[in-house]
């Protein structure tokens, strides 16, 4: 008999978790946005800043999409980020593998591979332009150089997890390098090395921004400069509000892969 | 009197430069269809023995011949299976079980290798399904499964059923013994557990520790090839057993086997 109000509970707290909760941390920022919008337009010294507001950026933002304004940013950016991270990845995953699997090697190269990722990317701005004919190859460029130690430093974390025995068992069941690697070591790292993707993501897109100031005239970090230029706060903070839900999409797209990939959620 | 299939020929073992001998002058031959079990406390350095047979480590002193061709890394014709089943967790019971004929690039014989051996260790229900779910006795018949695709001539079993429970344990000695000799097996089975040893093996080798060396080789003459720990006869040569371990003062005498 009292399974029934237990079940209603549980469904309860089910749907609070999944639904409510979230829905309510949405409203406040949205509550806190408004009141700061509102407090920004009654003040006259600040009335010019008023398309920071709810109200006008989702005007704008609607107006940016139906104008199709907003793919002509965001498509070079995602561009960007894409061949940023896919030399992330070519990069980060076979000197994870190598790092991982030689203490020697993890040895030599703590030092110099943590001073490398204590180095703001952006610092490498100059190094990146000096290097690169076009904007384009130095964006690409930043992104990488963020992008790459995540990738690495999870991937190395990955294979230095790996039980021992299980490369044991390969050898006695007769697998050669090759095999152990397609069919041990990468499923084994498989959910280390999308962690590591997913923190390299994070890293990159918090890094195309201030990346797409250099030279370039397109994508969300330009729009966000060029919004500012010509005072255009509403499009400034449309720009900003895709940036984020465009980073969450992606941040999703990344757990989705984890959750698919990762062998530990069969337990 | 034809050549052994498995010769060990002064073996000696010790893991680091100086460090305390592991193993001293081990020497036996085991012929082709036996079942040996290696007997000793814990510590004597059976599992050591049982991987440098193996090939997964090099010995300091000695050789190791199979079919007369020395020994010097892994193969699949002798396959070890280990205390935990160590299987792959993103992987089937079918995928863990394909991966010697994968290995060995025989992909297109494993479906029906694999149906067979699944249903050889009553696992044929569970193919499609991930091994973590699976209980810690019904990996242990996956890995019995995996060792026995591989198509070894020689099945090393390093303790394998010490961490199941008894009536699983039990019955996967009897099971692993039927099916070695059906398919004409060679078993080696290291062991510290008396009742498995007489269960599984024609033979066993009774080790020292401190360091290792083979005290006694004791042939079980008068077991049946199939076997109950409750069979006089299975009673009768586990005390002979004990007694060359020096676990009681007096073995049983053969008269003693005809009263019981």
């Amino acid at each position: 008999m009292t399974a029934a109000p237990e079940a209603r509970r549980a469904f309860g707290r089910g749907v609070a978790g999944a639904v409510l909760w979230p829905v309510l941390g949405c409203a406040v920022v949205m509550a806190v946005w408004w009141l700061a919008g509102w407090r920004i337009a009654a003040n006259p010294d600040t009335a010019n800043f008023a398309g920071f507001a709810p109200g006008p950026t989702l005007r704008r933002l609607a107006d940016l999409v139906a104008r199709g304004e907003l793919w002509r940013s965001v498509g070079p950016s995602l561009g960007r980020v894409g061949q940023g991270m896919a030399v992330a990845a070519a990069l980060g995953v076979p000197l994870g593998v190598l790092i991982g699997g030689s203490k020697a090697l993890r040895a030599a190269t703590h030092i110099p591979f943590q001073f490398l990722r204590m180095v703001s990317p952006l610092a490498w701005m100059p190094i990146a332009v000096l290097s690169f004919a076009s904007w384009d190859g130095a964006i690409v460029f930043l992104i990488a150089v963020a992008a790459v130690w995540p990738v690495t430093f999870a991937t190395a974390n990955g294979l230095a997890k790996i039980d021992p025995n299980w490369f044991k068992v390969a050898r006695n069941l007769g697998a050669g390098p090759v095999q152990t690697l397609r069919v041990v070591i990468l499923p084994a790292i498989a959910r280390d090395v999308l962690t590591g993707i997913r923190l390299a993501l994070g890293v990159a897109w918090i890094v195309l921004v201030p990346a797409e100031y250099l030279g370039v005239t397109s994508g969300l970090g330009y729009a966000i400069n060029d919004a500012r230029d010509t005072l255009e706060y509403d499009r400034l903070a449309a720009m900003v509000l895709v940036i984020g839900t465009l980073g969450f999409a992606l941040d999703g797209l990344c757990l989705g892969a984890i959750r698919r990939f990762g062998w530990d959620h069969e337990r | 009197m034809p050549a052994p299939l498995l010769s060990v020929q002064n073996l000696g073992h010790r893991y680091r430069h100086r460090a305390e001998l592991v193993l001293r002058d081990v020497s036996f031959d085991v012929g082709a269809g036996e079942a040996v079990a290696v007997v000793g406390r814990s510590g004597c350095g059976k599992s050591t023995l049982l991987h440098l047979i193996a090939g997964l480590a090099q010995p300091t002193a000695g050789t190791v011949h199979i079919h007369g061709e020395p020994v010097r890394k892994p193969s699949a014709r002798w396959v070890v299976m280990f205390q935990q089943p160590l299987l792959y967790p993103w992987m089937t019971a079918f995928e863990n079980t394909a991966l010697g004929p994968r290995f060995a690039g025989r992909r297109r014989e494993a479906p029906k290798l694999v149906g067979d051996l699944l249903a050889l260790v009553n696992m044929a229900d569970y193919a499609g399904t991930n091994v973590q779910r699976l209980s810690g006795g019904q990996q242990q018949r996956i890995a019995l499964a995996r060792s026995l695709a591989a198509q070894p001539e020689i099945l090393m079993l390093d303790e394998p059923f010490s961490a199941l429970d008894t009536f699983t344990r039990r019955a996967l000695q009897v099971e692993v013994r039927a099916i070695a000799k059906r398919l004409g097996i060679t078993l080696l089975l290291v062991t510290h557990d008396i009742d498995e040893a007489v269960l599984m093996a024609d033979r066993a080798l009774v080790m020292d520790a401190r360091p290792g060396r083979i005290r006694a080789d004791l042939a079980f003459h008068h077991l049946p090839d199939e076997r109950a720990i409750d069979d006089p006869a299975v009673q009768f040569e586990r005390g002979r057993l004990l007694a060359a371990l020096g676990e009681t003062t007096q073995a049983p005498q053969p008269g003693d086997f005809h009263q019981i």
